[in-house]
C-alpha cells in the first residue's frame, strides 16, 4: 500500500462527480436552447495497479469524455426536411398569391365576362339604343382591363422573384461564412484529441437554417470540419467560401451562381429552389394560359365584329390597326407577303367578300377576292381593293392599310344578303337578254377560231349588229373556256352595243337599249361547229321591258358555308298568272336546290322561302326561262374565311394579341355608333350580335376545346385545387418535420426529470467520495501514529 | 419510435395542437361572419368549379327575367296600338253603315268623307306607333316610320317601307320571343280575288275582262280605252280620221268600188273618198276615217289600236293584238301593275275595276273617302250601293287587325307564364350556388363551439402536464 493511494482515488471521483453535476446543469441551462443537443459525461473505471503479482486494484474513476448524444442521420434528414418544408411554404404563398390576383370566385374575370356578354344580350333588345351600345364597349373594356390588371400583377409577382432570392442568397452567404469560421474553431479546438460539442451544436443549427434556404449537402472531413456543396459546387470548404451570387439568364430569368457555375438546375428544395422553379414554370404557366385566353378572346370575338355592320352603316374610311413589318428589310413594307408581314394573327387561305353600297339608292356591289397569304402582298391586296369600284385601298409607310369609299358610297365586309340582287337587269331588268342555259366552263373545241359571234342590238331606231371575233388566246383552255373569260372578250369588242355579263357562272349577253322597242338576237359567225349551241345560248330574240321586274331577298342565311344560290325561270309566263311557272334555284355547284312555283296563285311581293333561312319575292312581270333570264345571289356564311381582317386590324373590337395588350378598339370608345351590331344596315337588325352571343356557349378549338367561361373557370378551379394542394404538402411536410424533431429531442433533447435524477446521482456520489477521502486520511493518520 | 420524453417535446406539441384548434376557429369565425363557405378557389375547388355556370347562369337568368318584362311592355304597346286600330275600325263601321243606309246629301257624305280621312291619318300614326324610339311595325328597319302616305293624282297610297325581319331576345333558356311585328301582314294584309269590272255608271262595257294574278293594283281603279289609231294591217287608202272613235279590235271593212262606198262592221255604207268621215258598224260603233280610194283588196279586216290606262292617261298601255289573253297595264300613280284579257275588247269606255280580297286597313279608308267625296259626281244611290259594299271590306280589314293583335295578345300572355318559370328557375340556382357557397350556420356555429372547448381542454391539460416536474417534488 502506497502513501496517498486512496487520496488520489477520491480526488478523482470529486472530479467526476463534479463534472457529472456541472454537465447536468449545462444540459439543465440549454434545455431551450435551439439545436442544443443533450451531454453527457462518460466515466470509466482507471487502469488498476497490480498487487502482490496476482491481483490488481481498482484506481478508482476515469473520466473519458464529455460527449453529445446525437443520432447524425437523423441530424441529416432535418436538413433536408427543412428545406422540404421551407420550400412548401414558398409554394403555398406564391399560391395563395396567384390566387389572390385570379380574383375570388364572384368578381374578377369570371364576372367581366359575364358582364360582357351581358352588355351584348341586352343591346339585343334594342339594337340602335346609342346608350347600351356604350354599355357594351365599356364591358369590354372592363374586361380588358381586368385582363391587363391580372397580366401586370403577375408579371410583377414573377419580378419580385429575382428580389427576394437576393435577400435570401445575402443570408446564406452570412451562414455560410459563420459555418466556415466555426470550421476553424472545430478544427483547432479538436485538434488536441478533445471534442468542441457547443460549437458543433452551434455549427449544426446553422446547417439546418441554411437547408431552410436552400438545397446543401454537407460533408464531414476527418479533421471535423464540414463542407457543403449547392448543385454539387463546393460554397463551403473548411474555412474559405465561395459566395452565392444571383443574376438573370437569356430569357430574364433569375439564375444563382456559385462563384461562376451556374447552379440554378440542380436546385431542388429550400426556399430559393422553390422561389426558382415558380418563376420557371408556375407563374409563366399561367400567364401563358392566360393570354391564350385573351388571344382567342380577341380573335374569336373580331372574327365576328369585323364582318359585321357598324350601327352607322356602311364605313367611310378605315385604316387598319396593324401594319405590315419590313421583314426583307428592303424598305419597303407593302411588298411583304401577307404570311411574312409579322402581322399579329395567321392569315389562311380563303376569300374575303368586300361589300360596296352606294348610300342613295342602297345597292350593293360584292366584291370576291381570293387570298393565299403565301403569295398574296399587302400591297396585292390593296390592289385588289382599289380595283373594286369607288373604293380606293393604299398601303402607308407605317405599312398600314387605307381604305376610303368614293363619295356617297360605303363599303363593309358584311355577310349581308343582297336584297337587291338584280342589279345588272339580267333577270328583270329593262333591256332584252339571252343567257346560257348552262354555267360555264364551256367545251370550244370544235370550234374554228377565231369564233364568230353575232349581235343584233336592236332598238326604236334600228338595229346594229357587231361581228365579235374571238381568238384561241383568249382562253387558257379552249376545252374549258369560262364564263369571265369569255365576257372579257366579248365585252372588249361588243361595247357600247350590248354588254357581256357573268351571272351565277353563265354567260350573259344584255341589250344597250330599255324597254319593250329593244331587241337582242345572236348569231353564230361562219364556220364548223355551232358557237350558240356551244355555248348555250338561245337563238330567240329577246325583247326588253318597259318596267323593271323587282327581285327582293330577304331573310338571314342560316347555312354553314359560303353559298351562291342562282335563279333561272323554268318556262315562260307571267308571274303571279301563269299555271305551273317556276324559278329552278341552283347551287354553287350546279345543283338543283329547289324550284319555287310563280306562277297562278303567286302574289307579286309576296316571300316564298327559298333554302337555308333565304326568302325571295317577285315583282309583276313577265319571265322567260328560254332566253336564259338569270339572277344569283351570294348567300355568306363567313365573309371573310381568311382571318385577315382581324389580322390587319380592320374594324375590329378588340385590340391587342395577348392579356397584357387587351383593348378595346379606342375608335369605338370614341364612337360607340362603330359598334357592329347588325349585318345588315337596317336599324334594328341584331344580327351581329346573335353571331357575337354563340361565342359564348362555342367549344374554341384555340381554347383546348372549351368554350371561353369554362376556360376560366376551369383554370380558376385549377388554381384553388394547387392552392388546396399546396396547403396540403406543406401540412404534411410541417409533419415530417414534427416527427423528425420529436425523434431528435427523443435522443438528444434535455429531459429536466432525468437531469434532476442525475443531479441527485453525482451529489450523492459526490459525498460519497468526499467520505471516502476523509475515511483514507484516516487510515493515513493512523499509520503515521503507529510510528510514534 | 422512442420512449423518451422531454419537456421541449412537450411544450412544442402543446403549442402545435393549440395552434390547430386556433386555425380551425379562425376560419369558422370567417366562415360565420361572412356568411360563405367558399371565399377562395382553394376553399373548396370543386365546388368552385360548379359554382361558375351557376353564378353566370344566375345573371343570365336574371337579364332573361328583365327582358321577359321588356318584352311583354313591347308588346303591351304594340297591342295597345293594335287596340286602337281595332276601336277605329268599330267607329269607321258605323260610319259606313251610316252612310250606307240613310238618305243622306252630299254635303253629310263630305263630312263622313273628312272624318275617314282624318281616322286614316291616325291610322297611318297608329300603324308608326314608336317605344322608346323605336317603331314597331317595321321589323328591323325600326328607326324610320314603316308607312308612308303618298297622294299622286289625288290618288292616295300607303306604302310599306320596313322589311320582314324579326327582332329576337332571349326570354328564358332555349326561348325566344320577338319584339317586333312586320305591319305589312296586320295593316296590309290582303288576299287577293278575281277582279270585277263595271262599265261607269251610264256608259257601254269596252268588253275588257279581267284576270286572275299577276296584278299588284289594289282597291278601285278606274281603266280609261281610248282609241290607239290604226296598224299596219289597215288597208293603202285609209288611213285614221280625227273625228270620235269607239270601235277597237279587229274590223271587217267592204269597199263596194260600183257604189264608192266602204262598209265598217257591217254598217251602214259611206261614200268614199272622204276625210275624217264617221263610219258606224252594225253594233252601234264609230270609226273615224279619212279613206283616199279603193284598194286592191275590197273586204278584209284590219285592227284598231286600244289604249289602257289606268291613271287618268299619264302613261298607257297600246293594244294592237287583241287575242292577248294578259296586257299588263302600269299605274304612274302607284306604280301598281294591272293585267287585263284584250281579247274582248271591241270599244272605247271607262271601267270600274274593283281587286277583290285587296282591302287591306288603309285602301279600305281611302277608297272609302274617296267614295263619300264622290269627285266623280256619282248619283246618291250608286254612292250608297257602293259604300255598303265596303261594309265588308271593312270587316276585313278589321279582321286583318284582330289577328294582329290576337298573336301580340298571345305572345304577351305567354310572357307572363315565362316571368314565372325564369324566376323559379332563378331561384333554384341561387339555391344551389347557396347549398355549394354558403356557410350551414347552425352546423358551423355547432363546430364553432366544440372546437372552443378542445382548445380550452386542450389548454387546460397542457397547463396541467406542463407544470409537472420533479422538480415540484423535490423541495
Amino acid at each position: 500500500m502506497t502513501f496517498g493511494f486512496g487520496l488520489d482515488a477520491g480526488l478523482r471521483a470529486l472530479q467526476a462527480a463534479r463534472y457529472g453535476m456541472q454537465t447536468a446543469g449545462n444540459n439543465v441551462a440549454n434545455a431551450n436552447t435551439a439545436g442544443y443537443t443533450r451531454q453527457r459525461v462518460e466515466l470509466a473505471a482507471a487502469y488498476p495497479f497490480g498487487v502482490g503479482g496476482t491481483m490488481q486494484i481498482g484506481a478508482g474513476v476515469d473520466i473519458r469524455s464529455i460527449t453529445r448524444l446525437v443520432d447524425e442521420g437523423i441530424e441529416r434528414r432535418i436538413q433536408l426536411q427543412m428545406g422540404m418544408v421551407g420550400a412548401a411554404q414558398v409554394d403555398l404563398s406564391r399560391m395563395r398569391e396567384i390566387e389572390g390576383i385570379l380574383g375570388d370566385p364572384e368578381g374578377g374575370l369570371s364576372a367581366s365576362l359575364t358582364d360582357l356578354f351581358g352588355a351584348l344580350d341586352q343591346l339585343r333588345t334594342d339594337p340602335g339604343d346609342r346608350a347600351l351600345r356604350g354599355g357594351l364597349v365599356q364591358a369590354g373594356g372592363a374586361l380588358s382591363q381586368e385582363f391587363r390588371m391580372m397580366a401586370s400583377r403577375l408579371s410583377d409577382l414573377s419580378g419580385t422573384t429575382f428580389d427576394e432570392v437576393r435577400g435570401l442568397v445575402r443570408q446564406v452567404n452570412d451562414r455560410a461564412a459563420v459555418i466556415a469560421s466555426l470550421n476553424q474553431q472545430i478544427t483547432a479546438a479538436e485538434a488536441t484529441g478533445a471534442s468542441a460539442n457547443d460549437l458543433r451544436d452551434t455549427r449544426a443549427q446553422q446547417v439546418k437554417e441554411l437547408g431552410k434556404l436552400i438545397d446543401v449537402r454537407a460533408l464531414e472531413r476527418a479533421n471535423g470540419s464540414l463542407d457543403l456543396l449547392v448543385g454539387g459546387h463546393q460554397l463551403v470548404a473548411g474555412d474559405r467560401t465561395t459566395a452565392l451570387a444571383v443574376g438573370k439568364d437569356a430569357a430574364d430569368s433569375t439564375k444563382l451562381l456559385v462563384g461562376k457555375a451556374d447552379a440554378s438546375a440542380s436546385l431542388k428544395g429550400g426556399r430559393i429552389g422553390a422561389l426558382l422553379a415558380q418563376e420557371k414554370a408556375g407563374v409563366p404557366g399561367l400567364q401563358s394560359r392566360i393570354d391564350q385566353l385573351a388571344r382567342n378572346t380577341i380573335l374569336e370575338w373580331n372574327r365576328a365584329h369585323t364582318t359585321g355592320m357598324p350601327a352607322s352603316g356602311p364605313l367611310r374610311s378605315l385604316t387598319s390597326a396593324y401594319g405590315a413589318q419590313d421583314n426583307d428589310g428592303d424598305g419597303n413594307r407593302g411588298d411583304e407577303l401577307l404570311s411574312q408581314a409579322g402581322l399579329p394573327f395567321d392569315i389562311s387561305k380563303g376569300e374575303l367578300y368586300v361589300n360596296v353600297t352606294d348610300i342613295a339608292t342602297g345597292a350593293i356591289e360584292r366584291t370576291r377576292i381570293a387570298i393565299d397569304p403565301a403569295t398574296m402582298s399587302l400591297d396585292d391586296l390593296a390592289t385588289a381593293l382599289n380595283d373594286i369600284p369607288n373604293l380606293t385601298a393604299t398601303v402607308d409607310p407605317t405599312g398600314r392599310l387605307r381604305l376610303n369609299a368614293a363619295d356617297r358610297y360605303g363599303f363593309d365586309f358584311s355577310p349581308r344578303l343582297d336584297t337587291a340582287p338584280d342589279t345588272r337587269g339580267t333577270f328583270g331588268g329593262m333591256q332584252p337578254v339571252l343567257g346560257s342555259s348552262q354555267p360555264g366552263p364551256y367545251d370550244l373545241s370544235d370550234q374554228t377560231f377565231p369564233l364568230s359571234l353575232v349581235v343584233n342590238n336592236g332598238s326604236a331606231a334600228g338595229t346594229t349588229s357587231t361581228t365579235v371575233m374571238i381568238a384561241a388566246t383568249a382562253f387558257q383552255d379552249v376545252e374549258n373556256a369560262t364564263a369571265d373569260e369569255l365576257a372579257t372578250a366579248i365585252n372588249r369588242q361588243l361595247d357600247p352595243n350590248g354588254t357581256a355579263l357573268v351571272v351565277g357562272g353563265r354567260l350573259v349577253l344584255q341589250g344597250s337599249q330599255n324597254g319593250s322597242v329593244a331587241t337582242l338576237s345572236l348569231a353564230s359567225g361562219t364556220g364548223p361547229g355551232d358557237l350558240l349551241a356551244a355555248l348555250g345560248l338561245p337563238t330567240t330574240t329577246a325583247i326588253g321591258r318597259d318596267a323593271a321586274l323587282e327581285v327582293t331577298i330577304g331573310g338571314a342565311y342560316t347555312g354553314a358555308a359560303n353559298q351562291q344560290f342562282t335563279f333561272v325561270p323554268e318556262g315562260n309566263g307571267t308571274i303571279g298568272m301563269t299555271q305551273d311557272l317556276r324559278m329552278r334555284v341552283l347551287d354553287k355547284e350546279g345543283n338543283l336546290v329547289t324550284t319555287i312555283d310563280v306562277g297562278a296563285g303567286y302574289e307579286p311581293g309576296e316571300s316564298i322561302a327559298v333554302a337555308d333561312g333565304i326568302t325571295v319575292a317577285f315583282g309583276a312581270g313577265q319571265i322567260s326561262g328560254s332566253q336564259g333570264q338569270v339572277f344569283a345571289v351570294d348567300a355568306l356564311a363567313d365573309s371573310d374565311t381568311t382571318d385577315v381582317l382581324v389580322a390587319l386590324g380592320l374594324n375590329s373590337f378588340f385590340l391587342g394579341t395577348s392579356a397584357a395588350d387587351i383593348a378595346v378598339n379606342p375608335e369605338l370608345v370614341a364612337n360607340a355608333d362603330r359598334v357592329a351590331a347588325g349585318i345588315s344596315a337596317a336599324a334594328g337588325d341584331a344580327g351581329n350580335l346573335a353571331r357575337l352571343a354563340t361565342l359564348r356557349d362555342v367549344d374554341l378549338d384555340g381554347l383546348d376545346g372549351t368554350s371561353i367561361e369554362d376556360f376560366w373557370s376551369d383554370l380558376v378551379g385549377e388554381v384553388g385545387f394547387d392552392v388546396a394542394a399546396a396547403g396540403t404538402a406543406l401540412a404534411s411536410q410541417e409533419a415530417l418535420m414534427a416527427q423528425l424533431n420529436a425523434e431528435r429531442e427523443s435522443i438528444s433533447g434535455v429531459n429536466i426529470d432525468e437531469e434532476m435524477v442525475d443531479m441527485m446521482r453525482f451529489q450523492q456520489s459526490y459525498e460519497a467520495a468526499a467520505r471516502f477521502l476523509a475515511v483514507a486520511q484516516e487510515m493515513t493518520d493512523t499509520l503515521i501514529n503507529l510510528g510514534r | 419510435m422512442s420512449v423518451r420524453i422531454t419537456q421541449g417535446m412537450m411544450f412544442s406539441r402543446a403549442l402545435a395542437d393549440v395552434q390547430r384548434g386556433l386555425a380551425r376557429s379562425s376560419v369558422l369565425q370567417q366562415q360565420i361572419a361572412t356568411g360563405r363557405r367558399v371565399l377562395r378557389p382553394s376553399d373548396d375547388p370543386a365546388a368552385t368549379l360548379q359554382m361558375a355556370p351557376l353564378r353566370s347562369d344566375i345573371a343570365d337568368l336574371r337579364r332573361m327575367s328583365e327582358n321577359v318584362s321588356l318584352a311583354r311592355e313591347t308588346l303591351n304597346t304594340g297591342a295597345s296600338a293594335l287596340e286602337d286600330a281595332s276601336t277605329l275600325f268599330q267607329r269607321v263601321r258605323e260610319l259606313t253603315t251610316q252612310a250606307s243606309n240613310g238618305t243622306l246629301s252630299q254635303g253629310d257624305r263630305a263630312s263622313i268623307a273628312a272624318e275617314v280621312d282624318q281616322l286614316l291619318g291616325q291610322l297611318v300614326g297608329i300603324a308608326n306607333s314608336k317605344r322608346g324610339g323605336r317603331y314597331l311595325f317595321g321589323g328591323t328597319d325600326d328607326d324610320q316610320p314603316p308607312f308612308e302616305s303618298v297622294t299622286v293624282g289625288g290618288r292616295t297610297s300607303v306604302r310599306y317601307r320596313g322589311n320582314r325581319e324579326t327582332l329576337s331576345i332571349n326570354v328564358a333558356p332555349g326561348v325566344q320571343t320577338e319584339l317586333n311585328v312586320a305591319g305589312d301582314r296586320v295593316f296590309l294584309a290582303r288576299n287577293r280575288g278575281s277582279m270585277l269590272i263595271t262599265p261607269m255608271p251610264g256608259t257601254t262595257a269596252t268588253g275588257v275582262l279581267g284576270t286572275t294574278g299577276g296584278s299588284t293594283a289594289v282597291g278601285r281603279q278606274r281603266l280609261e280605252v281610248t282609241w290607239g289609231g290604226l296598224t299596219n294591217d289597215r288597208p293603202a287608202t285609209v288611213s285614221a280620221g280625227n273625228g270620235a272613235t269607239t270601235a277597237l279590235g279587229q274590223l271587217s271593212y267592204a269597199f263596194d268600188p260600183v257604189a264608192g262606198t266602204l262598209s265598217i262592221g257591217g254598217g251602214a255604207a259611206v261614200g268614199i273618198p272622204v276625210t275624217n268621215g264617221t263610219f258606224t258598224t252594225a253594233d252601234d260603233r264609230t270609226i273615224s276615217l279619212t279613206v283616199t280610194g279603193v284598194p286592191a283588196t275590197l273586204t278584209g279586216t284590219f285592227t284598231s289600236a286600244a289604249r289602257l290606262s289606268t291613271d287618268g292617261g299619264v302613261s298607257f298601255t297600246t293594244v294592237t293584238d287583241f287575242s292577248l289573253s294578259a296586257v299588263a297595264v302600269r299605274s304612274a300613280t302607284d306604280n301598281s301593275t294591272t293585267y287585263f284579257d284584250a281579247r274582248g275588247i271591241t270599244r272605247t269606255g271607262v271601267e270600274e275595276i274593283e281587286h277583290v280580297g285587296t282591302f287591306d286597313a288603309f285602301t279600305t279608308l281611302t277608297t272609302l273617302r274617296d267614295l263619300l267625296r264622290n269627285d266623280e259626281g256619282l248619283a246618291d244611290g250608286e254612292v250608297q250601293a257602293r259604300v255598303s259594299r265596303m261594309l265588308d271590306a271593312v270587316d276585313g280589314a278589321h279582321e286583318a287587325v284582330l289577328n294582329g293583335l290576337r298573336e301580340i295578345g298571345f305572345r304577351s300572355s305567354s310572357m307572363d307564364a315565362l316571368k314565372n318559370r325564369v324566376e323559379d328557375l332563378q331561384a333554384s340556382r341561387q339555391e344551389s350556388l347557396s347549398r355549394l357557397e354558403d356557410t350551414d350556420i347552425t352546423s358551423a356555429i355547432l363546430e364553432m363551439q366544440q372546437q372552443d372547448m378542445s382548445y380550452q381542454a386542450a389548454l387546460q391539460i397542457s397547463a396541467r402536464v406542463i407544470q409537472n416536474s420533479l422538480m415540484g417534488f423535490l423541495r
